[in-house]
Formats: structure tokens, C-alpha cells, sequence
């Protein structure tokens, strides 16, 4: 994410604020402070950062791509715990001859150079080295043109979003991606309301205080939830608070480039019973889908753990009093029949009277138990 | 029943409905909501009203809070501190140096509850944190950057507190503002609404802001309970200073290369048509900067000029003679500039406390310099308020200053001294546009 002092955005009509993305004229710039970059190896961090900010070039840009080419970058190592060592020791010999002339500032350098076992020359330029800015690069890890440009783009939507009061994102992606988004929001204290549309859900994401005072506080983390809609299909609406004024940032999969998503990941069981019970069901459906799509209830998002067919299958094993009034309550408002796998030990007369297809199972849900109401899904 | 729980910053109220101006219904939980400074209040109505309800706002985890040693008050900080006891909200106003800190340890001796201190930087967090132990017998707590500890007194910055207060208010029913005056702004003075504590104190030197929020002081912390002016005070409790600006001049050489960038600046932006009415048209020399090459050669050659004269040699020539004149004072060198900074740490072999400055080094540093093992250091903004070195006498501020609040807390640092006068020597740049900076926040 880029600080708020490298954030390009532009206005356009109505009210209206967008990240001012890298545009064709700029390419040449992006490819330019790369190649500074792969060509800095074995200078001065700061010397390069330097010679490419003279270059002239819109000073936000640049920063933005020096800021994420930083963390690509790897400086020679420094022991700062010696280092921290001899700089006390120029600074408490320094004051001894204070204030340190040219002549006096040699004297110093000499007799800590002579205490450290190195030249005088060596302390002298070792003394900076504290900071980054004073260190060597040692290697780059150069990225293509196209990869820095996705990386920017998206660290400078995140920027626009540090100031939003809340965001609405309209997405269509998997049970699990969601599940992984909401859980996000929760921890980082934020809430969310559901509604389902045509095509997916729509998600209105703000904190606490947002029923109450308009506050941007939540911003840096609706920024950090812009990553994790990586590979599906999102459309958003943010309201931005600038200098005073609220804009509107609308933004779409289709008009932004970020970065791809790592490689898609296996599937992430809860339990052992729920892995057991998804390798059964595969041996006999073909079309089985773990975590499918989130349905919405009563505001809340509420996601099955399998579909077979268009038939949604839930398990309810042990779990925590509080975990299982949740559920209880989400399946009893739950508009959508579903298939409802109980441990018998749960099931009292309450679970047994869902308006859905209970089924109680014993030690572990079976197959056959739920054949009869599967089988016309199951192909 | 109606109860009332915390909930980031707020509070929830359940079981009922509450007609008050600053309760909303909040669809999402189904419940009532308000911010959490209005929970003192929100109390007091209930109770009065004769309301039955369960509170589990405040978590009620108990915290041995023991005076270790006699604060000694002097005559004005008690009368402060009695003034702030008789509502126990409001704000204390002090010029730097005469012990605001011991205020506030005597405002948390008097209550003995769980205690949040807020200040501005992390120099001020140690300050405070060794102060309260050295007077208190109770666990304190440093809650910053990667140093995340709580005690029954936690001592956190301004920053961390913005982020943290919807996870830690509900802890602290006394909460404590160093340099209050920061806390109206947009974004700190949601540490205050967000914050259930009903027993709040404000210190500070200057509580006027140019942009008039100081206004909502009242709300936020309280009224005004006491304020002695540096006017009252001066020579009765501080010491007298001087302020003398030193005027340095570019070198030959540094002088002809600033007019020779200034000259190809300035004829770009003739030719170019540019007109410079506000800041923001600045922008409008960036945006070609994309597209043009004479543009980026302006742009540049603006840069190299500022920077020229911002770090011009002679600067540092001017602090060699400053130095040489108090070669037995401390001195606090200020510089908003971290080249310029690096460079006066390098030739003098003095060192620097900024931000960069890792934390074991700016601890150790700061105690050399108490105990006078070093007799100069180096700083930015981090310093720049209220950081106790009792006999700094001599301030040198490199580049003017960007605004007059930081000026009086600069100077500040030269008021905690020995008997005698302390010296601030302002350093600047002439023939060079370095008076109007403002280009550069465009």
C-alpha cells in the first residue's frame, strides 16, 4: 500500500474521484525506473532513489514505483547492534573534543578506528550506514514492466481507499474466497450487510461508528479487503472523503488491472468429518461443490458446505453452544431448502422442525442416509 | 432489561429503546448505538431516570495503583490539579517547563483507576512512562509502533491510539491528552469520542489552533480549569531566552549554479504560459512533466535549487561558529530535512534522533545526553515537544520553521534551564526563494 502523500487520483465528473492509473505515456517511465533499479546494484540505495527522482518526471509516480521497487530490492548486511556500538563510541568521543572541527573530527574518527581495529576511513563511512538510504543494493528482483504496473495500480486504489467512509462491493465469487473476505473484515473489526443480486451478492462493508459519525477511520482496512477480491468478478462503490468533500470511486474487475491471484488453492476442510463426507459424496456425484457460492440471509451471508447438483447440503457437527445458535438461526430464516445432516446428539426437537430435509446421523453422516434426497441431483 | 455493552468505540445498547440526541438505531445489530464519550452521560440519565439496566461497558479488571514517592507539587501545580479534581474533566494550560507531567501523575495519584496517556511522540511515551513509575508503584504500559504493552497506566502516542482506542477505551476510565492541542483534529479527536472514560484531563502550553477547533476542547476533554500565561510565568518559573537569526549566503560557486537552475526554471514557466496564483498550479507543471521533456527539465532544475539551498555548506559553517560560541551548553539542532540532517550528525559527529534512528540507539543517546556524555544532538519533528533535557540552553533551527506553534515548542526545549539565559538561533538561507516553500506540499 502506498502512503497518502504518493496517492495520484483524478476528478472527473459529478463528484466523482479515480486512481489515476499508469497510462500508456508512462510505460516508458515504469521501464525506466526499473532498469535505474537493476542498474543500482552495488550503489547507494539513496544515490539511486535519488538520480531517478531528478529525472523529472511526475514526483508522485515515481515515489509510488520506488516505494514498491523497495521492498524488491535487498541491501548489504549490516550488524546494527556493532554498528549502534561504534557510533555511541564517535559520539561520546566526539563530545570530548566538541564541538568536532575539521582537525578535532579526525582526531575522533582516528581513535575509534584504532579501538574498532579498522581505518579511520572505514568508520567514517560505516557511520551512516544506520540507515537504509546509506546502504549498498546487493540484489534486485527485477519484475516485468506489465507485474510492477498491475502491483502499483493496485497499491494506489488501496491509497484512494485509506479515506473511504464505506464500501460497497457487488461480487460473484466462490463460497471459500468469500468466507476468507469476511473473515478478514471481521477480525480487523468491521461489518458487513448482505443482499443477493442478480448475478452474486452485494456486500455494504463499514465499521461501528459509521451508523453514528461519517469517519474514514476504516479506511486503511476496506483497503486491505481490495487484495483478497484477486481472480473474481467485483464491481465497487467507495464513498471517499477528501479535503472536506465526499466523491464517489467506482471501480470494476473490468476497467482495473491488478495483480493475479497465487495459483488457486485446495480446498480447506473444517473438520476431518467434513473431508471424510466430501470424499463420499465424489465417489458416487460427480458435481459436488464444496463451499459453493454464498447464499444471503437476513443480511448476513450464509454458506452451505456442499452443493450437489442444484441441492445445498449442510453438516452440523459439535461445536460451540454460541457457533450453533448462529447456525440455527441462519438455517430457520434460510428461505432456500437445504439438506440438513444433524449429529443425534444436536438434534433436539428444535433442529428437527427446520423447514428443511433434517436428516440425524450417528458418530458420522453416511451416504445412504441422504441417497433418497440426492439421487435426482447426483449425476 | 436494558443493557449496555462495548463495542469498538461505541456503545450498544440493547433491550430497549433510548430517546436520546445521540442514540441511533443501527439496523445491523438490531440495537441502539452511541458514540462512547457519551457514556458518562448516557449513565447519568438512565440512573436518573430510575432506569434498571446492566452496564458492561467498562472492564472492571482491578489495578494496584500506589504512590511510591511524594510528588512535591510546587504552589501552581496543586492549584492546577485541585481546580482539575473539582469536576474532573478539563483542560490545564502551562507553558513547556513548568512540569505538566506532574499534573497529570498527580491527577492519576489522586484517582488511582486504569490510566491512558496520550502523547505525541515516542520520546515523550519513555518520558512518561519512567516519570510515572519513578512516583507510581503500579505496572506501566508502553503501547506503540511493535511495543504493544498494557499496564494499569499505559502510555501510548497519539497514532497509536487513533487505531487502537476501539480495542483498549473501554480499560482506561481516566485518559490523559499531553499537548492536547493536538486532539481536535479530524482524525485524533475520534480518541476522545471513542473513549468511554468519564474522567479526562488536557495539558498543554497552547491550546489555540489557527484553524479554530480548539472550540471543541470542551467537548472532547473539558473546560479550561487553570492556565498560567508564559507571561505570568517567565522569571518567576522559567528562564528568559534571546532569539537571534543567523543569515548565511550561498557560496560563489553554489550561488551562480542556484541562479543558473532558478533561470532555466523560471524560463520554462514563461515560455510555458504557466501562471503560479496558488499552490495547486504547481500541479499543473508535474502533470506536463508526463509529457514533456522541457517540462521535466524545469521540474528538475527546481528540485536541484531547492535542495541546494536548503542544504547549502555554508549552513553548516554557520553552525560551527554557533557551537564554538557554547562549547559548554547543550544544544538541540532542528532540521526538517533528513539530508541536511545527516549531514550535520556526519561533520560534527553528533548524533541524530528522528524517526530512522533505531530505538535502542535513540534511548541510549537520550540518556548520554541527559547525563551530558554528549553535548549536542540532531533532530527533525520528533523532539519537538515537551521532551525533558533540563539544561539545554542553546535551540539552533536550521530552514525557518513552518509554523508558529512549532516555533513556541521549539523554543520550549530552551526554557527548561539552569539559571541564565537560553539562546535561539534561527539559521537562514538569503538570496534564495527558501522563505516560500510552499511549492513543495503541492
Amino acid at each position: 500500500m502506498l502512503p497518502l502523500n504518493l496517492m495520484r487520483i483524478r476528478f472527473v465528473g459529478r463528484g466523482q474521484v479515480k486512481p489515476r492509473y499508469i497510462n500508456e505515456d508512462e510505460v516508458e517511465v515504469v521501464r525506466d525506473v526499473i532498469h535505474s533499479f537493476k542498474q543500482g546494484v552495488g550503489m547507494r540505495l539513496g544515490d539511486v532513489i535519488r538520480s531517478i527522482e531528478y529525472e523529472g518526471s511526475d514526483p508522485r509516480l515515481i515515489g509510488g514505483l520506488i516505494h514498491i521497487l523497495k521492498s524488491r530490492t535487498r541491501l548489504e548486511d549490516v550488524d546494527e547492534a556493532a554498528l549502534i556500538r561504534m557510533r555511541l563510541d564517535v559520539f561520546r568521543e566526539a563530545a570530548k573534543l566538541y564541538p568536532a572541527t575539521r582537525e578535532n573530527r579526525r582526531l575522533v574518527l582516528s581513535k575509534v578506528a584504532e579501538k574498532f581495529g579498522y581505518s579511520p576511513e572505514r568508520v567514517d563511512a560505516d557511520l551512516l550506514k544506520i540507515y537504509d538510504d546509506e546502504r549498498v543494493i546487493v540484489g534486485f528482483n527485477e519484475p516485468e514492466a506489465g507485474e510492477l504496473i498491475r502491483e502499483y495500480n493496485l497499491s494506489l486504489a488501496q491509497a484512494l481507499l485509506f479515506k473511504a467512509l464505506d464500501v460497497e462491493v457487488g461480487v460473484e465469487m466462490s463460497g471459500a474466497q468469500s468466507k476468507a473476505l469476511l473473515r478478514q473484515a471481521k477480525l480487523m473489526g468491521l461489518m458487513y450487510v448482505a443482499e443477493s443480486t442478480s448475478n452474486g451478492i452485494k456486500l455494504t462493508i463499514d465499521g461501528p461508528v459509521s451508523v453514528i459519525k461519517q469517519t474514514d477511520r476504516y479506511g486503511t482496512r476496506l483497503a486491505k479487503l481490495l487484495p483478497l477480491l484477486a481472480g473474481a468478478k467485483w464491481s465497487l462503490r467507495a464513498r471517499i472523503k477528501l479535503g472536506g468533500r465526499v466523491y464517489l470511486y467506482e471501480d470494476s474487475s473490468e476497467e482495473s488491472d491488478f495483480p493475479r491471484p497465487a495459483s488457486s488453492d485446495e480446498p480447506v476442510f473444517d473438520s476431518y468429518m467434513e473431508a471424510d463426507f466430501h470424499r463420499r459424496l465424489l465417489s458416487i456425484c460427480k458435481e459436488v461443490k464444496r463451499e459453493p457460492e454464498p447464499l444471503v440471509v437476513d443480511g448476513r451471508i450464509f454458506i452451505p458446505d456442499f452443493k450437489v447438483g442444484d441441492a445445498y447440503i449442510e453438516l452440523v457437527g459439535y461445536w460451540t453452544p454460541q457457533y450453533l445458535e448462529r447456525k440455527y438461526d441462519k438455517l430457520l430464516k434460510l428461505k432456500i431448502p437445504i439438506i440438513v445432516l444433524v449429529d443425534e446428539k444436536l438434534a433436539t426437537m428444535a433442529w428437527r422442525k427446520l423447514p428443511h430435509f433434517v436428516v440425524t446421523f450417528k458418530d458420522r453422516p453416511r451416504i445412504t442416509d441422504i441417497y433418497r434426497l440426492i439421487k435426482n441431483y447426483c449425476k | 432489561m436494558l443493557s449496555l455493552e462495548w463495542d469498538g468505540g461505541t456503545v450498544v445498547i440493547r433491550g430497549g429503546k433510548v430517546d436520546l440526541p445521540y442514540v441511533r438505531y443501527d439496523d445491523r445489530a438490531k440495537a441502539y448505538r452511541t458514540l462512547a464519550i457519551n457514556y458518562p452521560d448516557l449513565m447519568g440519565r438512565l440512573k436518573a431516570m430510575g432506569v434498571q439496566f446492566e452496564d458492561h461497558v467498562m472492564e472492571a479488571e482491578p489495578c494496584m495503583i500506589r504512590p511510591k514517592r511524594d510528588l512535591r507539587l510546587r504552589e501552581y501545580q496543586r492549584a492546577a490539579l485541585q481546580r482539575w479534581l473539582v469536576g474532573k474533566r478539563g483542560v490545564v494550560v502551562m507553558p513547556t517547563g513548568m512540569g505538566k507531567t506532574h499534573v497529570g501523575v498527580g491527577a492519576m495519584a489522586a484517582l488511582r483507576v486504569r490510566t491512558l496517556v496520550v502523547v505525541p511522540t515516542i520520546e515523550l511515551v519513555e518520558q512518561w512512562a519512567d516519570r510515572v513509575s519513578y512516583y507510581l508503584d503500579t505496572r506501566v504500559g508502553k503501547y506503540y509502533g511493535d511495543e504493544k504493552s498494557e499496564g494499569c497506566i499505559t502510555v501510548t502516542t497519539y497514532d497509536s491510539a487513533y487505531i487502537s482506542i476501539e480495542r483498549l477505551g473501554n480499560r482506561y476510565p481516566l485518559i490523559v491528552f499531553d499537548e492536547a492541542h493536538h486532539l481536535p483534529s479530524e482524525g485524533y479527536r475520534q480518541i476522545a469520542e471513542l473513549s468511554p472514560a468519564p474522567y479526562r484531563l488536557g495539558l498543554t502550553a497552547t491550546p489555540e489552533r489557527s484553524d479554530d477547533l480548539h472550540q471543541d476542547l470542551p467537548n472532547l476533554i473539558g473546560p479550561v480549569v487553570y492556565r498560567i500565561s508564559v507571561e505570568e510565568a517567565r522569571g518567576r518559573y522559567i528562564a528568559d531566552f534571546d532569539v537571534e537569526t543567523v543569515k548565511v549566503e550561498l557560496g560563489e560557486g553554489e550561488q551562480a549554479k542556484y541562479k543558473e537552475l532558478m533561470k532555466k526554471y523560471r524560463e520554462f514557466i514563461r515560455r510555458s504560459g504557466i501562471s503560479f496564483r496558488k499552490p495547486s498550479d504547481f500541479r499543473v507543471l508535474v502533470k506536463m512533466s508526463g509529457r514533456s521533456r522541457a517540462a521535466r527539465e524545469a521540474l528538475r532544475a527546481w528540485r536541484e535549487a531547492r535542495r541546494l539551498a536548503m542544504t547549502a555548506p555554508s549552513k553548516l559553517d554557520a553552525v560551527e561558529e554557533i557551537l564554538r560560541r557554547h562549547p559548554n551548553d547543550k544544544a538541540i539542532i532542528f532540521t526538517e530535512l533528513s539530508d541536511l540532517s545527516h549531514e550535520v550528525s556526519r561533520r560534527f559527529l553528533l548524533p541524530e534522533v528522528t524517526y530512522e534512528t533505531p530505538k535502542e540507539e535513540r534511548e541510549s543517546v537520550m540518556a548520554m545526553f541527559r547525563r551530558g556524555d554528549v553535548k549536542a544532538i540532531v533532530t527533525g519533528k520528533v523532539l519537538e515537544e515537551g521532551v525533558d533535557v533540563p539544561d539545554v540552553n542553546v535551540v539552533i533551527i536550521l530552514g525557518g520553521t513552518s509554523s508558529e506553534r512549532q516555533y513556541v515548542q521549539r523554543i520550549g526545549r530552551a526554557l527548561r534551564l539552569k539559571p541564565g539565559k537560553a539562546k535561539i538561533y534561527e539559521v537562514v538561507t538569503t538570496g534564495t526563494r527558501e522563505a516560500s516553500r510552499r511549492h513543495a506540499s503541492a
